[in-house]
């Protein structure tokens, strides 16, 4: 009996051999770049496994007999089913638009939590997730519940009980099926050194409504922490105000499992981070007048510090980051490029911003504006465009240090706040002007060179559109070109020349370094509207760059040649 | 007028040598997690528990790569992508079973003993003697020594046999 024991065993798993129907590496590359992942299921429990036994054991019976009956014969599952669309991790800067017009708000409704600062806030891409927070009271004061507001139904709803005790200034990140809390510390109020500091967390599942506990992180929380989603790890950086110097560890929800991060230089003083939307690349910022700028690299190793600005705070935008100086608006696109590109000195509009409280501003990356959230106002730019708008908010400034902010498609979500505060609003920024025509766009500065010829073999190195790769190389004039006047059109495969923007989860800001060029008349860039784009091009005889600020569009890099070269001026201040 | 830079070969060669390697790995990995994700979930869910597995692993492949166990992390991944129900019910499976009754190979009463097994026992007994690998090879995956992985077998076959009635073959 044992060897046909043994026989019934081979044949269960002949009848499910993967074998004549493997994965292929190519699906799987080709969906790691157009496809996030599906929600994750939770662990089965044992109950559960002893149901899926019956069904593979089923199903490996019905293969059994149909295998009997028409030998191998056997319908091709074929390939698997595109994945679902993500739930929701890519900024839009319209899906909530019609809820306001522009410059309009709106007060929220009263919450079913109660007053606080230090809420730990994130957009799931329906609602916004508030939970935690403090009343400044000591002994006490601090909340272990939370609810989530619907912009759309304009109604707020609570959170169930979560496993987790009452704490402020967690770090709630959103990874596209749940949110992560982590962190905090207990009574804001209390003596340095008795302020308990956390290092558990819980994640929440919007969809079914249930917290699950995960496991404790190397390090704990305190305020000021940062997170982050990476698309594979939730990455989180403490040391606001510690002495001991900052600590960074890294979660993975496909694990349950933490490391521990090299501790990034210094004692950060963050006011916000980011991570590209394609690698795991992590900024963390301090002030702006005493902090400084680290990038942690792909492979969570080394902390290295961003030369050329200070930049505070940070949002993440498309393969880069783009944030505020004191100078302006700047964007920083790592890895293989250790300083950052500047949009030229687009200043903020300090009179509505108070640019001395720049720890209170939090700075989101729409897909095509920044949007700033400050003391007293509201301020958004498309650096297509290059000019601010300032919408003023009906909430007071005292209210604007540890309120929760977030940008919730289209609206500016606020709540709470020092002292402890249920006011809340939305707030729809004012549109940015028009994005212009090609006549616009600059013509050819200084006169051109004497001997003008055709450029027959230039190349310029991108540094960015490919998630994967840090620098690509292309032939602009490569495939079509007439000499003189008439203009170069590249096209392709994103590779190889210039045919970007077509990644599902939005392009289209970046940096182009590399080789000036003779002849050129006009460079700018075309959407596949037909949409022209010339703002933030610069191309100088060291090399261009530009500034591309849409999401799910193609984009083709045009150049018009006719004896000349084009130097973008810069942009003169609003 | 200019040559094309040093960096973007570089950056170039180096991107493929990483889709190479994890092209190797697709190859080797892949089929054998689904296999082993087969006995606690069915080929469908399996396959798409894998495939998105790979994806993550994919995205991470410069620190999975140096692993000691890459497959065992994408085995680890996978399993926690199972899904949360099954895709059929007992009243379906029962329907299909009586329908095609004295013509499969499995007996029925196999198939109620393996599912009372104890996960890493039903994967020793389906792997080594189903599948023919080594106890090392399973051990690998699942994350315990080969040792572990023959007593998990030796247990479930001795289940095996006591709920099928069977005795054990003298030669």
């Amino acid at each position: 009996m044992t060897s046909d024991l043994d026989a019934q065993l081979r044949h269960l798993a002949d009848a499910t051999d993967p074998a004549p129907d493997p994965i292929a590496a190519d699906d799987v590359l080709e969906r790691a770049v157009v496809s996030p992942l599906r929600p994750r299921h939770s662990n089965t429990i044992f109950l559960k496994a002893v149901a899926a036994i019956l069904v593979v054991v089923g199903l490996a019976g019905t293969v059994l007999v149909v295998r009997a009956r028409v030998g191998d014969d056997r319908p091709d599952s074929g390939r698997r089913p595109p994945s679902a669309p993500p739930a929701t991790t890519v900024p839009s800067d319209d899906a909530n638009v019609d809820l306001l017009g522009p410059g309009e708000h709106r007060a929220l409704p009263p919450a079913p939590i109660a007053a606080r600062e230090g809420a730990a806030a994130v957009w799931t891409g329906s609602v916004v997730f508030l939970w935690g927070g403090n009343d400044e009271g000591w002994p006490g004061g601090n909340f272990a519940d939370g609810a989530t507001y619907d912009p759309r139904a304009n109604t707020w709803e609570k959170l169930p009980p979560a496993p987790l005790s009452a704490r402020s200034d967690a770090v709630a990140v959103w990874t596209g099926n749940e949110v992560l809390v982590w962190g905090g510390f207990t009574s804001k109020g209390a003596p340095e050194g008795s302020r308990p500091e956390h290092a558990d967390g819980a994640a929440y599942n919007p969809a079914t409504r249930t917290w699950r506990p995960i496991a404790d992180a190397p390090i704990t929380g305190f305020t000021g922490a940062l997170g982050v989603w990476t698309g594979t790890d939730v990455v989180v950086v403490t040391g606001q105000a510690r002495a001991a110097g900052g600590t960074a560890a890294a979660y993975d929800p496909a694990t349950d499992r933490w490391r521990r991060l090299p501790d990034p230089p210094g004692a950060p003083s963050g006011t916000s981070a980011a991570s590209t939307s394609s690698s795991l690349i992590t900024i963390a910022v301090g002030e702006p007048d005493t902090g400084s700028n680290w990038s942690l690299d792909p492979s969570g190793t080394t902390w290295t510090e961003v030369s050329g600005a200070q930049l505070a705070p940070i949002a993440a935008a498309n393969h880069g980051v783009i944030g505020l100086t004191e100078a302006g608006l700047t964007y920083y696109q790592p890895p293989g490029r250790p300083d950052f590109a500047r949009f030229g000195p687009i200043l903020l509009p300090e009179q509505a911003l108070d640019g001395s409280r720049s720890a209170s501003r939090h700075v989101f990356w729409t897909g095509r504006r920044m949007v700033v959230w400050g003391s007293g106002s509201v301020a958004a730019i498309d650096p297509m465009v290059g000019v601010w708008t300032v919408t003023g908010r009906v909430r007071t400034d005292d209210s604007a240090q540890g309120a929760s902010v977030v940008w919730a498609d289209g609206v500016l979500f606020s709540w709470g706040g020092f002292p402890a505060s249920g006011d809340g609003e939305l707030v729809r920024p004012v549109a940015s002007p028009p994005r212009p025509a090609v006549e616009d766009c600059p013509s050819s500065t200084p006169a051109p060179p004497a001997s003008a010829a055709p450029p027959a073999n230039e190349t310029l190195e991108l540094t960015t559109f490919d998630g994967e790769t840090a620098k690509v190389s292309f032939t602009p004039h490569a495939h079509t070109v007439e000499w003189p006047n008439h203009e170069t059109r590249g096209g392709g495969d994103g590779r190889g020349n210039f045919e970007w923007g077509a990644e599902p989860n939005g392009s289209g800001l970046g940096v182009v370094t590399g080789t000036q060029t003779n002849g050129i008349v006009r460079t700018w860039l075309e959407d596949a509207n037909g949409g022209v784009h010339c703002r933030g091009m610069r191309y100088t005889s060291d090399g261009a760059s530009f500034a591309m600020a849409d999401a799910d569009v193609q984009w083709r890099f045009v150049q018009q040649y006719d004896n000349g070269w084009i130097v973008y001026p810069t942009p003169p201040p609003p | 007028m200019t040559t094309e830079p040093d960096g973007a070969v570089d950056a170039d060669d180096a991107g493929d040598r990483r889709r190479s390697s994890f092209e190797a790995f697709v190859v080797a990995a892949e089929g054998r997690v689904r296999r082993a994700l087969t006995m606690a979930a069915g080929p469908d869910a399996a396959r798409e528990a894998t495939a998105d597995a790979l994806v993550e692993v994919w995205r991470r492949w410069d620190r999975v790569e140096p692993m000691d166990n890459p497959t065992g992390y994408l085995y680890t991944v996978a399993r926690r992508r199972l899904p949360r129900r099954p895709s059929i019910t007992i009243v379906e499976l029962t329907d299909r079973l009586a329908m095609h009754d004295g013509e499969h190979t499995v007996e029925p009463r196999l198939l109620t003993a393996l599912r009372a097994l104890p996960e890493r026992q039903r994967i020793a007994a389906y792997l080594v003697v189903g599948c023919g690998w080594t106890a090392p090879e399973v051990g690998e995956l699942i994350g315990v020594s080969a040792t572990t992985v023959r007593t998990h077998l030796d247990r479930a076959m001795a289940r095996l046999r006591s709920d099928l009635g069977a005795t054990e073959d003298p030669t």
